[in-house]
């Protein structure tokens, strides 16, 4: 059974590319959320093995989406990933603090994206989180 | 008292001098000791002894003091040039041979001529007797009677009297002398009194000058003090009525008579100096004087100045006690025109610290920053009008209090921490040290340097800037550009992403053209990346807001994966990347992205100038605390006007032409301040047509393994 991958994201561009590079290249099923509270509400419904998660978004953005998910005990298990365009040390600092298992810099490349996330999820279940690289999975050197 | 008995060997009597008489002479020498004219004293004697004898005529002669000659210095009877030179050798005669009273009608084979000036005056008999004092003799007394002859007894009363009353002058004489001398030690000791009690010089010379005057009985005095350059003598006070001639004058010190008293350093006194053939004409009228006395003021043998009296016409000369006097009174002035000097200077550099200390308290005052001084164990000694309104309150309240203990307790240990850097900061390390604090909604930046006086630490002080508006327009800053990055990454990430896809996803796509254009496309969609980023990157370092993640790094790995990063475009040009370990460098603290992101900059431009089939080599070695990284191509190298400015923002070497080959022109200038950030350098070395070596340190403390 292939690995379901809810994405949070409220640009539906890249809702689309998100969902090509993830389905394609990747092999994951998605869900897609175009906010943080039909977010929780998808996590709900749809029980996804990885949430791929924005952080400025309408109505919650990703920090305070990611701090109700790991607070819920049906969805607290669920690694999260920040998809994001800031990655300042103290913006990354912040998404830890919120419960992310990792993070992927935009813009990303989406032939990678499916390696990345993969890569993230098997430290998070390592237990490496602390020792997760400051700059976000793909940022450009 | 006792009466003296005498023996008349003619009349076999007994014979005592009176004891009124003997009081009479005792009052003498009172009254020679409370300084009446000796003269008057003498005359009382005379008139004794002439009651005593008989006598109708006499004389007392003595020696002069100043002109060592016999004068007559009392007499009765007798008229006023009754003594000549014949009778004057006569009394040295008897004074230099006899020592016993004698009658002077006694040899009639031998006239004598003190005998024939007491015929003048009808005596009949003469009788002479020395004024004789533990064997010397001081004087003569003669005494002439109309009676045909005088007894034994009568020649030893009148003995006696002589006898006694010589006793009696050198008694008093002797108690005059040292009551002359304590007055004098007194006077001395006085003026010292007053000279030690005056500060200002022009005070100090007006009591010398007077205190002169008194002291010598001189009309007129005045003192000079050497010019600064030694060679001339400048009057400063003058007392009397040469004063005004004299203040203001200066003098010749080549020229007598003061060339003769700096040489000498005596004090000498001057008779009637103006007809001394040793005086220039020039000068006789300044010297027209009938007596003046000079005294050099010395101190240490050094001559400072001169002291001088003088008398003008009519008045005194001054005598050899004068001199002596006039010299110690000179080295006391000498000594308090000394300390009067010295005390002037020391208000002078009171005055000069004094203005210092008011200009910079006016400085600090007011400046803008706050200003704290605190000792060595953190007290506060000084504070400031703007370090008064950071930390709102008044000076009062925080002087003397301990400066950690007035912080709040989230930044005590910050604190604590800085202040032993500075306290413990050698030469070697920078002397200012930061920290960032809060005081209520004000944000203040705190600089803290060592109080090192005469290589000794005395305590630190602390310079403190608001920058709660510069933070507020930092944060404001950083907020925009975060905006800006995430508004224009959001179009990029659709370009990229869907260029990607579109690619990948046509695999079959034969159309040549169609592969070219959109791998184009995906070149310049990462061109635009990177600049967004390297744009973020200045405008972070700008508003002083990049963050470090810092942790032990190994920089070889961080070279590793930097090679591996540009490997591609290094295989493009077929380019060899080498990375060289030297010895076994430590782990250094550092952020590993940062590091990394400097070395593949670095990479990325000696790849981008070296030729096809070059080759690139990053050194990795330790050195005096630092580990020191080294790219180094083999290209073209750098123009030598260019190595200065090749880490400013957006310089290209060659010019905008270069900018062809993909780089933004602030790699360079982001990497420097990354490193920089680290407590790193960073610089280059190149020679044209042989390439060059950008290396940048990272500290290395001492300890890491």
């Amino acid at each position: 059974m292939a690995t379901k991958v809810l994405i949070i994201e409220d640009e539906p561009e890249i809702q689309a590319i998100l969902e090509m590079s993830l389905q394609q290249v990747g092999g994951f099923d998605t869900v897609i959320a175009n906010d943080g509270i039909e977010g929780i509400e998808r996590a709900l419904r749809d029980s996804p093995d990885i949430i791929l998660m924005d952080v400025l978004m309408p109505r919650l953005d990703g920090y305070a989406t990611c701090r109700r998910i790991k607070e819920d005990q049906r969805l607290s298990k669920i690694p999260v990933i920040f998809l994001t365009a800031r990655t300042d040390p103290h913006d990354i600092e912040r998404a830890m603090r919120a419960g992310a298992t990792g993070c992927v810099a935009k813009p990303f490349d989406p032939l990678k994206l499916a390696g990345q996330i993969s890569k993230i999820r098997e430290e998070g279940d390592r237990g490496d989180r602390r020792d997760l690289p400051r700059r976000p999975h793909g940022t450009p050197k | 008292m006792t009466d003296e008995t005498y023996h008349d060997a003619r009349t076999g009597r007994q014979s005592s001098l009176a004891l009124d008489d003997l009081l009479s002479l005792d009052r003498l020498c009172w009254l020679h000791k409370s300084g009446a004219d000796i003269s008057d004293c003498l005359n009382l004697m005379l008139t004794k002894a002439a009651a005593a004898t008989e006598s109708s005529c006499g004389a007392v002669l003595l020696r002069d003091e100043r002109s060592g000659k016999r004068r007559v210095a009392a007499s009765f009877g007798l008229p006023e040039d009754s003594f000549s030179t014949r009778q004057m050798r006569e009394v040295n005669r008897i004074l230099a041979l006899g020592n016993e009273p004698y009658l002077l009608n006694s040899k009639p084979e031998r006239p004598s001529p003190l005998m024939e000036a007491l015929e003048k005056a009808s005596a009949k008999s003469g009788m002479a007797m020395p004024m004789r004092v533990d064997g010397s003799v001081t004087g003569l007394v003669v005494l002439g009677s109309e009676r045909e002859t005088y007894s034994e007894q009568q020649l030893a009363v009148a003995g006696g009297i002589a006898r006694y009353s010589a006793l009696a002058m050198e008694r008093a004489n002797a108690c005059k002398d040292s009551e002359d001398r304590l007055g004098f030690l007194e006077t001395i000791a006085e003026i010292s009194s007053v000279l030690a009690s005056e500060r200002d010089l022009n005070s100090t010379l007006s009591v010398v000058v007077e205190q002169a005057a008194a002291l010598v009985n001189a009309e007129s005095t005045a003192v000079g003090l050497l010019e600064e350059d030694g060679s001339v003598l400048r009057c400063l006070v003058a007392h009397g009525p040469l004063a005004d001639a004299l203040r203001g004058q200066t003098f010749d010190l080549t020229e007598w008579p003061l060339r003769s008293v700096f040489k000498s350093r005596k004090a000498q006194a001057l008779v009637d100096p103006s007809n001394n053939p040793r005086l220039r004409p020039k000068d006789v009228e300044t010297w027209r004087v009938k007596s003046a006395l000079l005294a050099p003021l010395t101190l240490k043998d050094t001559v400072i100045g001169l002291l001088a009296a003088a008398n003008k016409h009519g008045g005194r000369q001054f005598s050899a006690v004068d001199v002596r006097v006039f010299e110690t009174l000179a080295n006391h002035a000498a000594i308090a025109i000394s300390n009067s000097r010295l005390f002037e200077r020391n208000q002078r550099a009171l005055a000069r610290l004094e203005a210092e200390r008011t200009k910079l308290e006016g400085i600090l005052e007011n400046l803008a920053d706050g200003v704290i001084v605190c000792d060595a164990d953190h007290r506060i000694t000084l504070v400031n009008r703007a370090a008064e309104e950071i930390m709102e309150t008044s000076a009062e309240s925080l002087l003397g209090h301990d400066l950690v203990s007035l912080h709040p307790i989230e930044y005590r240990k910050v604190l604590r921490q800085m202040l032993h850097a500075v306290s413990s900061a050698d030469g070697a390390e920078s002397p200012l040290h930061e920290a960032k604090v809060e005081y209520g909604h004000k944000i203040i930046r705190i600089s803290a340097s060592p109080v090192v006086v005469g290589g000794s630490y005395q305590g630190f002080a602390m310079a403190l800037q608001d920058v709660t508006a510069a933070e507020e327009v930092g944060r404001a800053k950083a907020e925009f550009v975060s905006t800006v990055a995430h508004e224009l990454k959001t179009p990029l990430t659709s370009l990229k992403g869907s260029i990607g896809l579109m690619l990948a996803s046509a695999p079959d796509v034969s159309d040549a053209r169609f592969r070219e254009l959109a791998a184009i496309a995906q070149n310049n969609s990462n061109r635009l990346i990177r600049l967004v980023d390297d744009m973020m990157d200045i405008a972070k370092i700008e508003a002083g807001r990049m963050g470090l993640r810092v942790e032990p790094v190994s920089l070889y790995e961080c070279a590793v994966d930097a090679v591996k990063d540009v490997q591609q475009s290094a295989a493009e040009k077929c380019i060899s990347l080498t990375v060289r370990l030297v010895g076994a460098p430590p782990l250094v603290p550092a952020d590993r992205d940062r590091v990394e992101q400097v070395i593949t900059n670095l990479l990325n431009n000696a790849i981008r100038f070296s030729p096809e089939n070059g080759e690139v080599i990053v050194s990795i070695r330790r050195i005096h605390g630092f580990l020191r990284v080294s790219v180094q191509d083999f290209g073209p190298g750098i123009p030598r006007k260019d190595l200065k400015r090749v880490f400013e923002k957006f310089y290209q070497v060659g010019g905008p032409a270069s900018r062809k080959a993909g780089g933004s022109g602030l790699g360079l200038a982001i990497s420097k301040a990354i490193v920089e950030q680290h407590g790193g350098k960073m610089y280059v070395r190149s020679t044209l047509g042989h390439g060059s070596s950008f290396v940048f340190t990272i500290p290395a403390p001492a300890g890491n393994k």
